[in-house]
């Protein structure tokens, strides 16, 4: 996604320990489902913001999900000004749009803007700005190596490391024919923003083609280098070299976040 | 010295195909000997290659016959995985190699299997990056961010890390700028003498080859067309030349000529001056050069103070002026990394400047809607496979055409004629994808020339390939040019290309270095220099015996042997 934070103390943290603090996150937004909630919303909308600051992740990189929340907000503000009336104590703005007699009553179509409604509508944007947040410190701090090694430290196989390996260069591998094959057809007079949904639909289908047949043959080639470095699903090499071992602090935070985890459970269930 | 790799009536079929790639293949290397292997596409260099480190039989299906042996292990028998600890291949395309996204990660991939001390594994993998002349800053750079020859050489450094006994290289430098190639064969020549290590290298540069191999063994239909010294081979110039090897310029001139056959530039020009010396060879008199008819050139693209940053920062180009005329046949030269490709993008459009105009045809090209640009200027890329995406050949190149909105009688008649042109006919209803990987270039090449271009850009059309793919590319070129097209070729091949493009544009850091004829360019040993630019053989030749009166221009071995006769 283009996000590289600078080395801050939180990387120190094993990879797994980044993952379950993310992941903790995202469990405990399930919690989040009514104004009685507002409390919990703000604690993880501030812890992950903060986590992302943290984490040493730019903030000129957020700007790109600024569109993404934006949007959503809109929407969902939308939704509930227009299409929900949500009641509370106060009203700031009532308006009728239309109002239909019908043979089961009246039926009214109208703006309810009311101290209910802005708080259901932070709630929701909260939860998808937690989220955001949440991922981007995920992406932010940690890189395909530390997932490898984290892969390696939890005893995965050597073969599924050497595959996640092969993953995360198939997608940029991917990427890049993906642009290459689109610029070749753009230098023979194909203009994807001038043209029609369904004509780019089609010229996607045709780019899928060579795509593909580079995946195919670049596989191939990939797999001979492998072999031939006497590579295979089932080596064991006796060492690994860069070995990331659960500290103290790996375990105080992966421990804190399930049992902040088990206590949002438990408050909000019971 | 002892045997170390014996290869023993070699015969290998791949599954599905009809025809034997070896046949019969009988070769022996002696321990620490540097054998050069040469050959036609199509010759199974490659295929021999997979068929030493045991991939062949071992994981390609196919039809297998003969016998491998990797310093005492069979192939067939033991696992790849001991005889890739005895032998290292590397690849002709570094990026095939890389998994991981360091240097250090790749490197250390195999020696994890085969090492067991981190202590020791770190030392190996400083010595192996210094083996090949980089230093340990490399170990956190991404593989893929490196220039050409650094990324062959991080790819040998991975091969040579596990100390092999020998090391098969196929095609090593295909990719690579002039003084990139020097680099890795000189950090071979280096892992010869410190490790004493035998190699086994295929390779299209015999210059190259001619300095640093003991015995060159010419590969021909599958099996060994002749094998000797690279005196004995590189001087029986119409042997190798049947076989699509371009010869060593140094013996190409002396032996044409009838002299002792020369390897090295200096041998060369010791026979010549022998020679002249004796009297035995004669100086031509130069032809008498045309008066130069002064026409007036119609500009067909002007870029002006050109600036074009990546979104990672990186500036690729910095302050380009640079006038096109119709008619131009350009090489585009300069090392990786100096801004071509980034330049060729900007000329046809797909990469807008940050700063800077570029006007094709007096228009800003911001104005121009993407088929009228395409008319204009187009691409042709480095790799064919981007940009076949049709059922047959036929509709590949009338696909542009079409897009464009040209009548259907207009369209079948630029595509014949394309087809024509590109020499493909008897392939129309072929499926592009089935086809070689010559004439896959030449069918990319038609499916743009269907559009009429004013200007082509064309991006490393002779990588890779032989003699006669390159020679009969070149011919096909130079008479698009004649017919008018304006031809701007991105390449590192100085020596295929000098003696036909009319004007030499180098790329350096961003910036164009220095524009104009090959042979004033390379006159300018700082821009040589800078640019990582190798003059070729024939020019320096003709450099240092122009006190004899041999003009100094000549660029390639046939030019300097018009001014010399016996």
């Amino acid at each position: 996604m283009g996000i590289s934070a600078r080395r801050t103390a939180l990387h120190k943290l094993h990879v797994v320990t980044r993952f379950v603090i993310a992941f903790s996150i995202g469990l405990a937004i399930v919690f989040i489902r009514g104004p009685s909630d507002i409390i919990l919303a703000v604690a993880l909308l501030l812890l992950s913001v903060v986590l992302t600051c943290l984490g040493g992740v730019p903030i000129r990189s957020l700007s790109k999900f600024l569109v993404v929340i934006v949007s959503v907000t809109i929407f969902i503000g939308f939704s509930f000004i227009f299409l929900t009336q949500i009641p509370g104590k106060t009203t700031y703005l009532e308006y009728v749009i239309m109002s239909i007699e019908t043979a089961k009553g009246i039926f009214t179509w109208k703006i309810l803007i009311s101290d209910g409604t802005l708080t259901y509508l932070f709630i929701y944007c909260s939860r998808i700005v937690i989220m955001v947040f949440s991922a981007i410190f995920l992406l932010g701090t940690i890189d395909d190596r530390e997932v490898i090694w984290g892969m390696r430290s939890v005893g995965l196989p050597y073969g599924a490391t050497v595959v996640a390996a092969l993953f995360f260069r198939g997608i940029s591998l991917f990427a890049d024919d993906f642009f290459t094959v689109r610029d070749a057809m753009a230098v023979r007079g194909v203009d994807f923003a001038k043209t029609s949904l369904l004509k780019k639909l089609h010229l996607y289908f045709y780019s899928l083609i060579p795509i593909f047949s580079l995946m195919l043959r670049r596989s191939y080639d990939i797999s001979l280098a492998l072999e031939s470095r006497g590579l295979s699903p089932t080596s064991k090499p006796p060492m690994i070299f860069h070995q990331m071992r659960f500290k103290t602090a790996d375990y105080f935070v992966t421990i804190l976040c399930i049992v902040a985890v088990l206590v949002i459970y438990l408050e909000k269930s019971f | 010295m002892s045997e170390i790799l014996k290869v023993e009536d070699l015969w290998w079929k791949y599954e599905g195909r009809e025809d034997w790639v070896l046949r019969g293949l009988d070769l022996s290397v002696s321990s620490g000997e540097v054998v050069g292997i040469i050959g036609p596409s199509g010759a199974g260099k490659t295929t021999f290659c997979l068929s030493l480190i045991g991939v062949i039989p071992q994981r390609l299906q196919g039809a297998f016959r003969g016998k491998v042996t990797v310093d005492g292990l069979d192939t067939v028998h033991n696992d790849l995985t001991k005889i890739s600890r005895k032998l290292s291949l590397v690849f002709e395309d570094p990026e095939v190699q890389y998994v991981m996204s360091t240097v250090e990660d790749e490197i250390l991939l195999a020696l994890e299997n085969i090492i067991d001390s981190r202590e020791k594994i770190a030392d190996r993998i400083e010595w192996a990056l210094n083996a090949v002349g980089l230093s340990t800053d490399f170990l956190l750079r991404n593989p893929l961010q490196l220039s050409g020859g650094e990324k062959q050489l991080v790819a040998i450094a991975s091969a040579i890390a596990t100390h092999p006994k020998i090391l098969v290289l196929d095609e090593p430098t295909s990719d690579v700028d002039p003084v990139g190639k020097l680099e890795v064969f000189d950090s071979i020549r280096k892992l010869r003498e410190e490790l004493g290590v035998t190699v086994v290298i295929v390779e299209h540069e015999t210059e190259f080859l001619s300095r640093l191999a003991d015995r060159i063994v010419a590969f021909s239909n599958g099996k060994v067309a002749f094998a000797g010294t690279p005196q004995e081979i590189f001087c029986n110039i119409s042997a190798i030349q049947q076989l699509d090897v371009f010869p060593p310029q140094p013996s190409q001139i002396t032996c044409s000529l009838g002299l002792k056959p020369s390897l090295t530039e200096e041998e060369a020009e010791n026979t010549l001056r022998e020679a002249i010396v004796k009297g035995n060879l004669r100086i031509r008199k130069p032809p008498e050069e045309s008066a130069i008819v002064s026409i007036d050139r119609v500009e067909l693209v002007a870029l002006d103070g050109v600036h074009f940053s990546y979104p990672n920062g990186v500036e690729a180009l910095n302050g380009i002026d640079l006038k096109i005329f119709e008619g131009d046949f350009i090489a585009l030269v300069g090392p990786n990394g100096s801004g071509k490709s980034t330049l060729a993008k900007i000329l046809c459009g797909l990469l807008s400047p940050k700063a800077g105009q570029v006007k094709i045809e007096g228009k800003p090209i911001s104005k121009f809607h993407r088929r009228d640009l395409a008319r204009l200027v187009s691409y042709v890329f480095q790799n064919p496979d981007h940009q076949l995406f049709n059922q047959t050949v036929k509709e590949e190149v009338a696909f542009a055409p079409k897009i464009l909105g040209i009548s259907e009688d207009e369209v079948e008649e630029r595509t014949d004629e394309s087809i024509s042109e590109m020499e493909l006919n008897g392939l129309e209803n072929e499926h592009p994808l089935f086809l070689s990987k010559g004439e896959r270039r030449r069918l990319a090449l038609a499916s743009i020339l269907s559009l009429k271009p004013k200007m082509l850009i064309i991006d490393e059309p002779t990588t890779g390939q032989d003699y006669r793919t390159n020679s009969k590319i070149m011919a096909l070129l130079r008479n698009l040019n004649r017919k008018g097209f304006t031809i701007l070729l991105i390449t590192h091949a100085l020596p295929i290309v000098s003696s036909n493009v009319s004007r030499l544009l180098v790329m350096y850091m961003g910036k164009i270095l220095k524009d104009g004829a090959p042979r004033v360019v390379l006159d300018d040993d700082e821009v040589v220099k800078k640019a990582r630019l190798i003059v070729p053989t024939a020019k320096r030749i003709a450099e240092s015996l122009s006190g004899y009166g041999i003009p100094r221009n000549a660029l390639t071995a046939d030019e300097l042997l018009q001014y010399l006769t016996l």
